[in-house]
């Protein structure tokens, strides 16, 4: 079937329908319209006569009758039917029935258009400020028409019109404050020309209904103040708290960037005041550096004075120096870097005094390094150079011993020599046999 | 007990959907009431749907109400589903009639009068009906006839409409057509029938 008889063919099942509906109106008895007299134009009024005709005579015909039987088959499967639903009813809980009554298309349509009312509602509510706090001509513009914003005002307007001016319809038709024989139509009156305003001037309507209304209230509108005047200075009064509101909230902003401002001062002195200490901290160090430097040449000093005599020992004052350097740098310096200054000098010390007890000529001299030597050791740590050290400084020790006593025996005379024998030791005796 | 009682003594009808409500809570009198109520148009339409044991039709259709009943929502019309359900056994009852060998006691014996044989061996066994005239009878022969001759759907819309009381917006639900369609064909029937039968009108 091509589109054309399709379109064809609706257009004839509109006609018939048309024709059927006209049929089933004359059946049910009642008056034809004029679409049945356009019908009956185009198709013969004794058509749809005959057709009333054959529905009289086909209601006219008697029904068969159902058998008995199947009446009884019928009812008693219905008897069991419904004992079974009965029973079914019962063995449901409350909740599933009250469930299954809920979920009826029913209670569920009117369940959705409650919640949907209550949502438009609601909405209309939040969004009610926020329209309030339009321009002015936007309330103008959501206002509707005269009668219905301001009924109150309306009244009293319109009787002072009344009143006061008799007959000025031919003086001010325009702004319609024209009295009327009753107020409604003396206030609804300028809507009139108003209602007959082209679409393309949306702000014409409540515009020229605002001037309508100003013009109906008459020389004292002080009396009867309009809509139009409370919404004002309601739109005022808002205007005033949106003010001291922002004012306020400018304040609290201030006062925000203000504590912003000392806090961050804050910060920068504190900062300061640790930059300032760290600086005393150097100068501190520097100071104790300077100290430490001025006591070692003056340990040093000392040193090279008291070792002056023993020209063989130039390192002496140095030693004697030595030892007292952890001390000094106690004060000022952490224990890591005392500890491994400390063990850098103490080995040094050790290597120049072992070198010292090399180059040494005599027993004296010798005897001297190696107790240095000793000393140094035990600072350094190293005892097996200090054990060494230790027992080469008792063979010289004794050695110098025996080096003495050959001496005061050879100046003195072999008389005294054997009175003072007995008080010698037999020791030093075994030392003078063995020597001589 | 109380509805009931006001629904027997109020001259308002209550509606199919109410009584079979009240049949799926478990009162079979609802059922009586809606059986009385379609069981005759039903067998009517039945018989002018071509079904050859319009009681068995009848009987079918209310059977399968009973037992189907806990799954009718009350989204549609009770007459809708009903007739609907009679449409398909009609049908399927068609069918199975064409394979069929022995007579129907609903088919015309094609005797004068067009009596059929379930009609002729009733009168036969109890008496003469003496409520039908000749007029009458001869009406109902060539409406019958007249009946025979309409299209398949045609015939189904008038009867609905005619002899079930179905209005044309059921019809349409119960035989899945567009509103406009079946006005349609309700003319093209009403047209046929009136051609068949102006000798009677």
């Amino acid at each position: 079937m091509t589109r054309r008889q399709a379109t064809e063919n609706a257009a004839q099942e509109r006609v018939d329908a048309a024709v059927v509906d006209a049929y089933e109106r004359r059946v049910a008895g009642q008056a034809a319209t004029a679409e049945d007299d356009a019908l009956e134009a185009e198709i013969a009024a004794a058509e749809l006569s005959a057709y009333v005709s054959l529905h009289q005579r086909v209601a006219d015909l008697p029904q068969g009758d159902v058998a008995l039987g199947v009446r009884s088959v019928v009812l008693t499967a219905a008897a069991l039917g419904a004992q079974e639903h009965a029973a079914r009813l019962h063995a449901q809980s409350p909740l599933v029935r009250a469930l299954s009554w809920i979920m009826r298309p029913g209670p569920l349509l009117a369940a959705v258009t409650a919640s949907a009312v209550l949502v438009a509602v609601s909405v209309r509510h939040e969004d009610a400020p926020i329209a309030g706090a339009h321009e002015d001509s936007a309330v103008a513009m959501a206002e509707p028409p005269t009668v219905q914003a301001a009924p109150e005002a309306a009244k009293p307007a319109a009787q002072a019109v009344a009143v006061e001016v008799p007959a000025p319809a031919a003086a001010a038709p325009a702004v319609g404050a024209a009295p009327a024989p009753e107020p409604p139509a003396a206030v609804a009156a300028p809507d009139l020309p108003v209602a007959a305003a082209p679409p393309s001037a949306p702000m014409a309507r409540p515009m020229r209904t605002i001037e309508a209304q100003a013009a109906s209230l008459g020389p004292s509108p002080a009396d009867a103040p309009t809509g139009h005047a409370a919404q004002r200075e309601e739109l005022a009064k808002r205007e005033v708290a949106a003010d001291a509101e922002q004012k306020t909230s400018a304040a609290k902003a201030k006062a925000e960037v203000a504590a912003a401002d000392e806090s961050l001062q804050a910060a920068t002195a504190s900062n300061n005041r640790d930059n300032a200490m760290k600086k005393a901290n150097v100068a501190n160090l520097d100071q104790a550096k300077l100290d430490v430097a001025n006591e070692r040449a003056g340990y040093r000093a000392t040193a090279g004075g008291a070792q002056a005599a023993p020209e063989n020992a130039p390192a002496a004052p140095q030693v004697a120096a030595e030892p007292q350097q952890p001390k000094d740098n106690a004060e000022t310096r952490n224990a890591g870097t005392r500890n491994q200054v400390a063990g850098k000098a103490a080995a040094d010390a050790v290597e120049r005094w072992r070198q010292s007890v090399e180059d040494a000529q005599t027993p004296e001299e010798r005897v001297v390094a190696l107790k240095q030597l000793v000393v140094a050791a035990q600072n350094a740590g190293d005892d097996k150079i200090a054990k060494a050290a230790q027992q080469a400084l008792k063979a010289a020790q004794a050695q110098v011993v025996a080096r003495k006593r050959a001496q005061s025996l050879q100046e003195t005379p072999p008389s005294q020599r054997a009175k003072s024998a007995p008080s010698q030791g037999s020791g030093e005796l075994k030392a003078q046999k063995a020597k001589e | 007990m109380l509805s009931w009682l006001l629904m027997v003594l109020g001259d308002e009808p209550i509606s199919d959907e109410t009584l079979f409500s009240r049949y799926q809570n478990g009162d079979a009198r609802a059922m009586t009431t809606l059986y009385d109520r379609h069981a005759r148009p039903l067998r009517a339409f039945a018989q002018q749907r071509g079904a050859a044991r319009p009681d068995d039709i009848v009987q079918d259709a209310f059977l399968r109400v009973v037992r189907n009943g806990a799954s009718f929502q009350g989204q549609a019309k009770f007459r809708t589903w009903l007739y609907t359900i009679a449409r398909n056994l009609c049908v399927d009852a068609s069918r199975r009639d064409r394979f069929r060998s022995g007579p129907s006691l609903d088919a015309p014996t094609g005797s004068e009068d067009n009596r059929t044989l379930g009609d002729r061996i009733a009168n036969d066994s109890i008496g003469t009906d003496a409520s039908r005239n000749l007029a009458d009878r001869q009406f109902q022969s060539a409406f019958d006839a007249a009946m025979a001759q309409l299209p398949d759907e045609q015939r189904e819309v008038f009867a609905l409409r005619e002899l079930s009381g179905l209005s044309f917006a059921e019809i349409a639900e119960a035989t899945a057509c567009n509103e406009n369609t079946v006005k349609s064909r309700m003319r093209y029937a009403l047209k046929q029938l009136r051609e068949a039968l102006s000798d009677f009108l």
